[in-house]
């Protein structure tokens, strides 16, 4: 039996649109001969017909995934099989202005005993549409909103950005939002800036936010994956 | 969609450069003397313009971020050759604001990817 993956056009929408008029953002596209995850075997001796996870992956300038978290699933074996065929995925990386740049996406799988259907999604997309089961299936596992938590994730280590005072003598300032996973270690995952206003505070402030450790946030008394924002004002105010 | 918050969102950060005081290549905990190590200021020759040659830290492609202050706004875009950034600054002085574009780029920003089906064949 072979699976036969089937790419659609891709797709850049919202305001992706804008932006891509302005700075020529080519998506980042799959590559036809990925292997697809399989269908776990031993869910399918106990008579599971259907599931779904989701996973964040980063994909690197070279088109190659470099890090995964799973954002949810409805059983745990249906995110380890995709991880396991993600690993030996191979993408066209997305460019900015013809140069190839990291990206990160958050990839959707339904599985069916006929095979996977794959999508993309916007960043938070899975947060924001409030899912509590998906292909008809109970997740067991999904990030915490923030009006869920009983306790918040609170800073505990990690360094400010660096600032140059060249930087802000060339009149390089402004806002740079840095949106991040902060997972039950406490551990920041995947931070990505989504309007950055200049290439070099972006730069600064992801590195910055890398280093960073929380107290993971709680949910009835177990830490929990939580989605986060911090935004980062660079220079004084005129 | 809902209303419900889902992200968290941290108080805004302030980051300022280290004291002018200090010696010029001290690098301070917010701060260093130039804007970063793997960016290196080249000349323009046009006045209110940037160019940098930009090696990222974690690896990857060089290429080169053009930057021009214009009416006040810092108008800034990245290319993946010097000839191109050096003719975008030159068309974008020459042009004059109303010509040149805002970026809002977004280097490692959100998007949707491509939709892919599996059959079994």
């Amino acid at each position: 039996m072979k699976n036969i993956l089937r790419l659609s056009a891709t797709m850049a929408l919202g305001a992706l649109l804008a932006t891509a008029a302005s700075a020529a953002f080519e998506s980042l596209k799959f590559t036809a001969d990925n292997p697809l995850p399989e269908f776990p075997l031993s869910l399918k001796v106990d008579g599971t017909t259907k599931g779904s996870a989701v996973i964040a992956v980063s994909v690197s300038e070279e088109g190659r995934a470099v890090d995964f978290l799973v954002l949810g699933y409805t059983h745990e074996l249906f995110a380890k099989s995709c991880i396991a065929a993600l690993k030996e995925w191979r993408f066209t990386p997305a460019r900015l202005d013809g140069t190839p740049v990291a990206v990160r996406t958050e990839l959707t799988f339904d599985f069916t005993l006929e095979g996977a259907v794959i999508s993309g999604n916007i960043t938070n997309q899975f947060l924001y549409r409030n899912i509590a089961s998906m292909n008809g299936t109970r997740l067991v596992y999904h990030p915490c909103s923030a009006a869920e938590i009983d306790r918040a994730p609170a800073r505990i280590a990690g360094p400010a950005p660096q600032y140059a005072i060249a930087a802000e003598k060339d009149g390089v300032r402004g806002r740079v939002e840095v949106r991040f996973y902060i997972d039950e270690q406490g551990a920041v995952r995947m931070p990505v800036v989504t309007a950055d206003t200049n290439p070099y505070l972006a730069q600064e402030a992801v590195t910055a936010v890398r280093d960073w450790r929380f107290e993971p946030a709680m949910h009835h008394g177990r830490p929990v994956l939580v989605a986060a924002s911090q935004m980062f004002d660079f220079g004084s105010p005129k | 969609m809902n209303d419900r918050r889902v992200e968290i969102s941290f108080p805004a950060f302030p980051v300022t450069p280290p004291p002018a005081n200090l010696p010029p290549d001290t690098r301070a905990s917010s701060g260093s003397s130039t804007p970063a190590s793997g960016w290196q200021s080249l000349d323009t020759g046009l006045r209110g313009t940037r160019l940098y040659r930009v090696t990222p830290a974690g690896g990857g492609g060089v290429h080169w971020a053009a930057a021009v202050i214009l009416n006040g706004e810092l108008v800034h875009r990245r290319f993946a050759s010097e000839l191109h950034a050096r003719a975008w600054l030159s068309l974008a002085t020459e042009q004059g604001p109303s010509a040149a574009p805002f970026d809002l780029e977004e280097i490692r920003g959100r998007f949707r990817a491509a939709c892919a089906a599996a059959r079994k064949s």
